[in-house]
């Protein structure tokens, strides 16, 4: 199961019929989160009438970001069925280094920034190729980078333990709006070029004399996309306009995504996580992938860690600390992405974490103390796995 | 599901979650760090051990200030000490096995900052089995028949804190209140004090609260968030924030820069981070609580070598007593001072900081820089 349509015999099925089919046979896709996301919203509005204005859903989208960019580097691993531990002090770690070189050293912002990058990328390449070729479980692989980065983080920081930084080659991002022309076009462009991608690879079925999608199944997503689009750009115009930070996390996505569906990489991540030995027999480098992917969930965390200085405008020893670790998992999780690896999409992350998100800020509106956010936040992930173990074994029924 | 040898089942899945949990504020590994000093030359005196337990190695002032100025303390007034440190590394069963390690290794007194106000009643219990006192350092350990405490009054620092607030708005202001940890005993002294200082204005309509949130771990981003969700709510009619560290109050600087409120607002700190005292002088935040942290591991110091001596020590040694549930803890207040724009040289004369860690950033000619 590779590809994300299905091949059906002859018959061409309708977009109605599909959807059912795809229901029945546990292919939920982002159907659960999208119900359970409308329920949240609902539910905090009819709470506080402040929820869904357009300043508290432009907070929202800045209080997500950070979280959705881990959680997608996340959802990279867990394509594979593994998991990086070490996120959490990545971020800080990356963090740390950008404010000691940009503060402290007084070094130029793309020194810092690309040495805080390289770190993370190649700290991340290294992990991978001791789980690839050692053979030791990237579970304590990362766990070990944990404890480790952690430690890096302290050491980078010494005993200034927290350091402020106003520089606006890096406060620019979580500052700065995009105007609402420049949105809107944006908006057009993004949902024209989604829908050229989707005709464009029904083109290739066709060539490739796979089953194509009807008309119907091929236009009803880039009308959802399209919808869901203008009217966010719409309501965030209201406000200042799309957040740069959160366009740019949105791009992040789009392009991991592009890149696991669109081309041999990607088709073979899928191909690892879904039976590493199939794959390896079909002539696949299982452990070039493994490494090339824990890299890139490293090098994403490391553009969280740019994020957080970015956002909270310092650099200290709880930077990445915390709950991010498990939320970035959680987002992963709730979006849909399967723990078991070989199902998922690397757009789970930013549904998810909108969702965690979407539960802090809202408690925090009603005025709720942290002990109910906890409780809260275990239930929607319980009932996230649940779905997932639920659909999964109802693809096991009906023999996908 | 045939043929995935490699593939993680639902009990490593769950297990990941367990562990990520259990290590997800710190680091797993146990330090156990002795860092043996004392006088190694004197070899006619057997060497006296006393140990350090701190809470946690994420807040920089417990490794970086009071570890120091403790062993300092305990090297002038015990000439032969063999100093140990232990971390708990944020972890409040850790910190109990450290301070057994402590017992075993035969430690004559226990310096503790306790991770768990509450928990640590069994390290005083393990301790007084082999008759070792325990010294409370900076937090009161609870419910437990504690021998000495050396410390700051957070219920007062919470007062002044109230006061000052209360001096720097004007009638009719919106205040906006963000707690610490509801953990942490100190966050809830905190609160009591500026609280029973402002719901009186509250009540009277002379100031107006624009909300109270709790803070799970002191975390700054999440504090950033709530102060996003309280302008929300607002609608941006907040005059000043009772934050309650500096580095929540950073999280609370960022959000209030976002909605291009930061200056306008008046927002409170405390423990006098340099970052903190960098607001200050930007403007951003208004004023910061320090720790005498000098005085305190030399008051620590000098009641250990006493006991270690086999004395016991005068009253007049200890201003005041402090209920802990069980016990009135006889007690060592050290002083704090509040630092804001017009005193903020003290910072630098009274040694927190340097002045060049002072300037780092700051465009020079602004304040003291």
């Amino acid at each position: 199961m590779i590809a994300s349509g299905s091949v059906d015999g002859a018959l061409r099925l309708g977009a109605v019929d599909r959807l059912r089919q795809r229901i029945g046979q546990g292919e939920l896709g982002p159907l659960p989160i999208v119900i359970g996301m409308a329920v949240i919203w609902i539910y905090f509005q009819i709470q506080n009438s402040n929820f869904l204005t357009p300043r508290n859903l432009t907070d929202l989208l800045l209080q997500m970001t950070i979280t959705g960019t881990v959680a997608a580097g996340i959802v990279l691993v867990l394509l594979l069925g593994e998991i990086d531990l070490s996120v959490g002090s990545m971020v800080g770690l990356t963090s740390a280094i950008l404010g000691v070189l940009l503060v402290q050293q007084q070094q130029p912002w793309w020194v810092a920034i690309g040495v805080a990058l390289l770190v993370a990328a190649a700290i991340g390449a290294a992990q991978g190729a001791i789980a690839a070729y050692v053979g030791v479980p990237t579970f304590v692989v990362t766990l070990a980078g944990m404890l480790g980065l952690l430690g890096m983080q302290l050491w980078v920081l010494g005993t200034t333990g927290s350091i402020n930084v106003a520089d606006p080659s890096v406060t620019f991002l979580f500052t700065t709006y995009v105007p609402p022309i420049l949105g809107w076009l944006g908006a057009v462009a993004l949902v024209a070029g989604y829908t050229g991608q989707k005709i464009y690879s029904n083109k290739q079925r066709l060539r490739l004399r796979l089953d194509p999608e009807s008309w119907s199944g091929l236009l009803a997503r880039p009308a959802l996309v399209a919808l869901v689009v203008l009217i966010s750009v719409g309501v965030l115009n209201e406000w200042h306009g799309v957040p740069l930070a959160a366009f740019v996390m949105l791009l992040l996505v789009a392009a991991l995504d592009l890149l696991l569906t669109e081309t041999s990489f990607g088709r073979h991540v899928f191909a690892v996580g879904g039976n590493p030995e199939a794959a390896r027999r079909a002539g696949i480098n299982v452990a070039r992938i493994r490494i090339a992917i824990f890299s890139m969930c490293a090098l994403m965390a490391g553009i969280a860690g740019f994020m957080s200085v970015s956002r909270s405008l310092a650099a200290s020893t709880q930077t990445g600390s915390g709950t991010l670790l498990l939320e970035a998992i959680a987002a992963g999780v709730i979006g849909g992405t399967s723990l078991f690896g070989g199902r998922g999409s690397v757009w789970s992350a930013p549904l998810g974490a909108l969702v965690m998100a979407s539960l802090a800020n809202g408690l925090d509106l009603t005025g709720e103390p942290p002990d109910i956010k906890y409780i809260v936040e275990m239930m929607v992930l319980l009932v996230a796995v649940t779905v997932d173990a639920v659909s999964r074994r109802s693809r096991a029924n009906s023999g996908r | 599901m045939v043929g995935a040898p490699r593939r993680p089942n639902a009990i490593a899945v769950a297990a990941i979650l367990v562990m990520a949990i259990a290590t997800g504020c710190s680091s797993a590994a146990s330090t156990n760090s002795p860092s043996a000093a004392g006088s190694a030359g004197s070899s006619t005196i057997a060497p006296v051990t006393v140990s350090i337990l701190l809470p946690d190695n994420v807040t920089q002032r417990y490794e970086g200030q009071d570890k120091p100025a403790i062993t300092a303390a305990l090297k002038k007034y015990i000439p032969n000490v063999k100093v140990d440190s232990y971390n708990a590394l944020g972890d409040g069963s850790r910190q109990l096995s450290q301070a057994e390690d402590a017992l075993a290794n035969g430690s004559k007194v226990l310096i503790v900052i306790p991770q768990d106000s509450n928990a640590a009643a069994a390290i005083v219990t393990a301790a007084h089995k082999d008759n070792v006192p325990v010294i409370a350092y900076t937090r009161i350990i609870n419910k437990s028949p504690l021998d000495y405490f050396v410390g700051k009054d957070s219920l007062t620092i919470g007062k002044q804190e109230g006061q000052w607030m209360v001096d720097n708005t004007k009638a009719g202001d919106t205040i906006a209140v963000i707690d610490g940890s509801p953990t942490d005993q100190n966050a809830k002294l905190y609160e009591q004090g500026y609280m029973s200082v402002l719901q009186p204005l509250f009540d009277s309509g002379a100031r107006k609260l624009a909300g109270e949130l709790w803070t799970a771990n002191w975390d700054p981003t999440a504090a950033q968030n709530e102060m996003d969700q309280l302008l929300t709510k607002n609608a941006d009619n907040i005059h000043a924030v009772i934050g309650p560290n500096d580095n929540m109050a950073g999280g609370v600087v960022a959000s209030l820069t976002t909605a291009n409120l930061a200056g306008k607002v008046t927002v409170t700190g405390l423990d006098a981070t340099v970052a903190g005292l960098q607001r200050i002088i930007n403007g951003t935040q208004g004023m910061t609580v320090a720790q005498d942290i000098p005085t305190m591991g030399d008051r620590a110091g000098k009641l250990a070598s006493m006991l270690v001596a086999g004395q016991t020590p005068p009253g007049d040694f200890f201003p005041g007593t402090t209920d802990n549930g069980s016990v009135k803890v006889p007690t060592v207040y050290v002083n704090t001072m509040i630092i804001s724009k017009q005193n903020i040289t003290t910072a630098i004369d009274d040694g927190f900081v340097t002045k060049v860690q002072l300037c780092q950033g700051i465009a020079p000619g602004t304040g003291p820089c």
